[in-house]
């Protein structure tokens, strides 16, 4: 299975928050690998990944928001509120980059399969409450962040060309995994409810 | 100051309020336990990404939101041990040990 069919089957959701941002310049010639160079092109170029890591973020962001208005569990919230928060500081990172670069990302079908598969997970979330949603939420999320951290360090930051895009891939990554672990309990609890 | 047989001679000089660093960075308090005397100053600077939020385990005090490379001080008033964390990421935590000497050792070259 590849990234895009795993991202898919996770069904996250999302929107495109990159379109209108500044122009391409010379700094994108840079972080924007050339694929005719290698016999074999990378999966997504720099421009791709910066795309894709803010879909994604963005999309977790709104699960979130949905999760505070549907569950009445404290420990959802709490989650959600961490979400709501620690993605928000990581997009802004990313912003900033974009900005300092004068890059503009590209969208790509992993970000259009991200926005697509998660319009049908947010229906089916917005469907639920209580506990139903609880549970729903959790292993979604648990999900959502093992395949995040594990396509960062497999995938992303393996192919990615820029090192201030890998300085803040780790960066990010790290919070991820703190969040994958936090996932955890919270879906574990959520099983027993 | 070297003593007649050319060794270090350690003093004990009246206590002057110190001013300790913890580094809040990749998820931890670094260094997690800090030793130091009532009328000493902490302050944590966040050089995480990501918010923080520092508060003794009992709330008896709490820093203000961390946003990163912000930083937030506490003068220490009484002698004790304060277990503290991160609300927002609880397996985040630190202790500061607040000795009641009034005195403290220095070294003099």
């Amino acid at each position: 299975m590849n990234i895009l069919q795993s991202f898919t089957n996770v069904a996250l959701v999302g929107t495109i928050f990159l379109s209108g941002m500044v122009t391409t310049g010379c700094a994108a010639d840079s972080m924007m690998k050339d694929k005719t160079m290698t016999k074999e092109a990378p999966a997504f170029n720099d421009l791709e990944i910066a795309h894709i890591a803010y879909t994604a973020g963005a999309l977790d962001i709104r699960y979130a928001h949905l999760a505070l208005a549907l569950s009445e569990n404290p420990e959802v919230k709490k989650f959600a509120e961490l979400m709501i928060r620690d993605h928000t500081a990581i997009n802004n990172k990313a912003l900033a980059l974009v900005k300092k670069l004068n890059i503009t990302p590209q969208d790509n079908a992993m970000s259009q399969q991200l926005v697509k598969g998660g319009e049908d997970i947010l229906k089916e979330f917005s469907q639920l409450r209580g506990n139903d949603f609880s549970k729903r939420y959790a292993a979604n999320e648990l999900g959502y962040h093992t395949l995040v951290v594990k396509t960062i360090d497999e995938t992303f930051l393996k192919i990615a060309q820029n090192e201030e895009l890998k300085t803040l891939l780790r960066g990010a990554n790290k919070t991820f995994k703190v969040h994958q672990g936090h996932a955890e309990t919270m879906n574990a609890n959520a099983e027993k409810l | 100051m070297t003593g007649i047989f050319g060794g270090e001679v350690v003093a004990q000089t009246a206590s002057l309020p110190q001013r300790h660093v913890v580094e809040i960075r990749d998820f931890a308090f670094q260094p997690p336990h800090i030793v130091v005397e009532p009328g000493d100053t902490v302050v944590w600077i966040n050089k995480d990404f990501v918010p923080h939020f520092v508060s003794l385990v009992d709330g008896k005090w709490q820093s203000n939101l961390l946003e990163e490379n912000q930083s937030w001080k506490l003068l220490v008033k009484e002698a004790g041990f304060f277990n503290y964390e991160c609300v927002f990421h609880p397996e985040m935590t630190g202790k500061v040990i607040s000795s009641d000497e009034h005195t403290r050792t220095h070294s003099q070259h």
